[in-house]
């Protein structure tokens, strides 16, 4: 039991970090892949690693991003809640009306540590932590309402947590004119980029089964199995491939296809953990027995791996003397700890009120599995530096009250 | 710069318009349902192998068991009236002659008999100095040799005690009463025959006990001593007007260990508080009973069972039964006998009440209130936490019996179900008679207010339960097989305050 208290403790902490691809994308709401540039484009799409770029180097941490958020309470939802004397039956739905099955928080950080660029090449590493979780709306109806059906059955799409955590060091290089093509057509470049992932943990759950039943002829029964998976130390590959053209003087195109081979192998300490407790028709009358069955084990086990799942990229950009506006559609193959299989698109705008004070507003449009997004962020350029902070909110346009969630970035770029 | 001013602006109220309030937890009401027991409790349950039996049939009855016995019987006294005084003695004659010893209306009859103590006193005065031999011998005293009592002149005048003590009297299974002793004296001397030579005297007037006494009595009473059976029922208060019972039957088994049929009178009483109740024991035509006389070999065994009555005394419900006024009686009818002093009469009667009743609709309620304490954890959490509670109850009923349970509670224990203002509030369930329905009975449900669980939030708080019984079309019986149970499913439902996590 200890043990699973302790894991669920670092899930909740890591789920404070964060774990994007860069801190910046933060800016636009992720529709960034074209806007990307230097050392980032190692990310984004290596394609755009140009010879005709200023060098570019990364003050570590200086690029930093950090969001957290959940599909069903806002500020608005947390405020009238610790506010309220008493909860009433509607105050009840107010909090439970969004779950949609689930109460899913996620989290997850992103920090640069060193990188550099020059000319078509870059080196860069980051540390991406990411971490999610769901607890089933019917544990939270038990514990508001108490136990007004007869059967509660519980599903591990509803209750599950997962985590992890890796540093990449990342090599890319871009720049590349794809041939044969007309030259009266727009030429199209390409990258690559390959990185090497040091995973630093893993956290899964593995299985996950429970039940609370009550009736007068059966009596109360109720299971609950988990099942989570550990590793500690591993290493792995991901790799991207990217394309870009400049269709036009203001107009970009470009596709990436990352985590090609992407996997992480844990191979200094995997453990799985395992917890349950049963008990069957257990009456108030009889209660003085030894009515619970329960258990918990942890055994070692093989080398595992964490498979990145591929996610396909496509991305245009307008661009304007005064400012960019630019779309993304990114489609995951498969839920992973850092990828979603349910497709989304994102826009992006930048806007240049003066050369110095960049401007930047982005969305991403929610789905069934991902909310929407909305960034707001501004720089200060001065030269060849350029500073920058953004604030994303989740499922509502304006940071604040109804917010479901939050993103910080903070952002650093020094070219020479 | 001035509109990047203004954008700056703008963010910053847009975040400082978020108001993070402290975490704080509301309190909210919360509905449990808790299963709170699905059992099956046997009629056979209750058995509790002292007073409530489960015959060879499974039918139930109630039992209870005592003991009566005598003393023993002691000695047999006869009283004796022998006074002879100065009979002349001539010398050279040897005369027998028969005296009645025994006073007149003893009530018995003397043939045999073991004496355990007594006297007879004999004197030979005025005698010759040519006396040679003076004798006086009485037949039917006799040594256990048989060697008869025989008292001799030795010189001296004066009178002469025998103690009778180890002497028998008269013959082992004589057919005659023995009423007369036969003297015979022997006198020679050196006088001519029938010449005087002394006078003899001879007196039995103590009583002569007898440990060993053979013959017959014509009214002979040996009393029993006291015999108390309790049955460890509490009755409710009504319940002999709820339920009539049947039948009842009372059986007594003597071991008889004198050799005499007697005749047995007594009476059964039954006690429940002030009330008594008592029957005579009698047989089916009226008669006393008479017992077998043991033989010299073995007691004679007596079964008796009795009906008559003994429902009426069964049908008060009562806490204890005696027989009383006890006694054995050995008349002419018994004819002749021999008793021992230890000989006793011993005798094991059992009650038995089988559990055939017919049910009225008629108020039963428990006597004494039932404290309930109710701890200060408990009471906080009542008070703060405990919204409403309730209780849903489904019941299967195999047995014929059926009714309304009414739970009254009351801050005191003088609850009087009969005056409201006595107690607090008062919860019924009705359990229909497997008359009604053997299957399971639509649910009930018993809901307390928050008003009524705050009686919960005293230290003590009394309950007092009453049953109306549900009348039983004609006479039920009570078994107690596999198939005799209440089965009963009930949910605890409790609405709950959060709060203080």
């Amino acid at each position: 039991m200890k043990k699973l208290i302790i894991f669920a403790a670092i899930v909740c902490c890591f789920a404070s970090l964060g774990a994007l691809s860069t801190a910046r994308s933060i800016f636009f709401a992720d529709s960034y892949m074209l806007r990307a540039s230097g050392i980032e484009a190692n990310y984004w799409n290596p394609a755009k690693l140009s010879r005709s770029s200023p060098k570019e180097i990364w003050v570590p941490l200086s690029d930093f991003g950090i969001f957290v958020a959940n599909n069903s309470m806002n500020l608005d939802t947390y405020n009238f809640v610790v506010s309220r004397d008493t909860l009433q039956t509607a105050d009840k739905e107010r909090i439970l009306r969004d779950m949609d099955g689930a109460l899913r928080i996620s989290g997850g950080g992103n920090m640069s540590l060193f990188g550099f660029s020059w000319g078509n090449q870059a080196i860069s590493s980051s540390m991406n932590a990411y971490a999610k979780g769901a607890i089933s709306e019917k544990f939270l109806r038990l514990a508001l309402y108490g136990n007004l059906e007869d059967e509660y059955i519980f599903y591990e799409s509803n209750n599950n947590a997962s985590s992890i955590a890796f540093t990449d060091i990342t090599y890319g290089m871009g720049d590349i004119l794809i041939p044969w093509i007309p030259e009266d057509l727009p030429q199209v470049k390409a990258g690559f980029s390959a990185s090497f992932l040091a995973g630093l943990y893993n956290v899964s759950t593995q299985d996950y089964e429970g039940y609370f039943t009550s009736d007068l002829d059966s009596g109360a029964s109720f299971h609950q199995q988990i099942n989570a998976r550990v590793g500690l130390g591993g290493f792995g590959f991901k790799s991207m491939l990217g394309v870009h053209s400049e269709i036009t003087d203001y107009l970009e195109a470009g596709i990436t296809l990352d985590n090609i081979f992407g996997m992480i192998s844990w191979q200094m300490h995997n453990e799985l953990f395992g917890f349950y407790a049963t008990a069957d028709s257990v009456y108030a009358a009889n209660v003085d027995e030894d009515i619970v069955d329960y258990d918990d084990f942890s055994e070692e086990i093989d080398s595992f791996s964490s498979s990145l799942a591929p996610e396909l990229r496509m991305a245009v950009m307008y661009k304007h003397r005064y400012g960019s506006l630019s779309m993304d559609w990114v489609q995951g193959f498969r839920e992973s700890s850092v990828t979603n299989a349910t497709g989304r698109l994102s826009f992006g705008a930048s806007v240049l009120p003066t050369p110095m004070i960049p401007l930047s507003l982005g969305v991403s449009l929610g789905s069934s599995r991902v909310p929407l997004k909305v960034s707001y962020g501004i720089g200060l350029r001065i030269k060849h530096t350029e500073f920058g902070m953004a604030l994303q909110s989740f499922d509502s346009i304006i940071p604040g009250s109804s917010s479901k969630g939050v993103a910080f970035a903070t952002s650093m770029r020094i070219g020479f | 710069m001035k509109r990047i001013i203004l954008f700056l602006m703008l963010a910053l109220i847009l975040l400082s318009a978020c108001e993070i309030k402290e975490p704080a937890l509301p309190v909210w009401d919360l509905d449990l349902n808790i299963p709170l027991i699905n059992e099956r409790y046997y009629v056979s349950d209750l058995a509790d192998s002292v007073n409530l039996i489960v015959d060879e049939n499974d039918l139930m009855y109630m039992l209870t068991e005592g003991e009566l016995d005598t003393p023993e019987v002691g000695e047999i006294n006869i009283y004796p009236n022998l006074e002879l005084f100065d009979a002349p003695v001539l010398s050279g004659i040897e005369f027998s002659q028969t005296s009645p010893f025994m006073a007149d209306e003893q009530g018995l009859h003397l043939r045999y008999g073991l004496v355990e103590s007594g006297s007879i006193s004999a004197r030979f005065a005025g005698v010759d100095p040519a006396t040679e031999i003076l004798s006086l011998s009485i037949l039917e005293i006799h040594q256990p040799s048989g060697e008869a009592l025989v008292i001799e002149y030795a010189g001296s005048e004066e009178w002469i005690h025998i103690d009778l003590a180890g002497y028998y009297f008269g013959a082992l299974e004589s057919a005659q009463d023995l009423s007369e002793l036969t003297l015979e004296v022997t006198a020679t001397s050196s006088h001519p025959d029938f010449t005087p030579i002394a006078e003899m005297s001879l007196v039995m007037l103590e009583p002569v006990s007898f440990s060993v006494f053979q013959g017959d009595f014509e009214n002979y009473e040996i009393l029993a001593g006291e015999s108390v059976a309790s049955i460890e029922i509490e009755y409710p208060h009504g319940i002999d007007e709820a339920v009539q019972v049947s039948e009842a039957f009372l059986e007594i088994e003597i071991v008889n260990e004198l050799g005499f049929e007697c005749e047995f009178i007594g009476f059964m009483r039954g006690i429940r508080g002030d009330l008594t109740r008592m029957v005579p024991i009698l047989d089916d035509d009226g008669e006393h009973f008479r017992i077998e006389a043991g033989s010299a070999d073995e007691p004679g065994y007596s079964n008796l069972l009795i009906h008559d009555g003994l429902q009426i005394l069964m049908q008060m419900m009562p806490e204890t039964i005696e027989i009383i006024d006890a006694r054995f009686i050995i008349d002419s009818q018994s004819g002749s006998g021999m008793m021992r002093k230890e000989d006793t009469i011993r005798a094991d009667y059992t009650v038995r009440v089988p559990f055939r009743l017919t049910v009225f609709e008629y108020p039963i309620t428990i006597q004494d209130a039932t404290e309930i304490e109710v701890d200060e954890d408990n009471r906080d959490l009542i008070d703060k936490n405990l919204m409403g509670a309730g209780l849903i109850m489904q019941a299967q009923n195999m047995i014929p019996l059926g009714g309304t349970a009414y739970a009254y509670f009351g801050t005191s224990s003088d609850i009087d179900v009969d005056d409201p203002q006595s107690f607090s509030f008062v919860k019924s369930l009705t359990l229909h008679s497997s008359q009604t329905s053997s299957d399971w009975q639509e649910p009930v449900s018993l809901e307390l207010s928050k008003t009524e669980l705050n009686l919960f939030t005293l230290p003590r708080v009394y309950l007092k339960w009453s049953f109306v019984l549900e009348p039983s079309d004609g006479e039920v019986e009570i078994y107690a097989g596999p198939d005799d149970f209440i089965g009963l499913k009930s949910m605890l439902h409790a609405k709950i305050r959060v709060e203080d996590i």
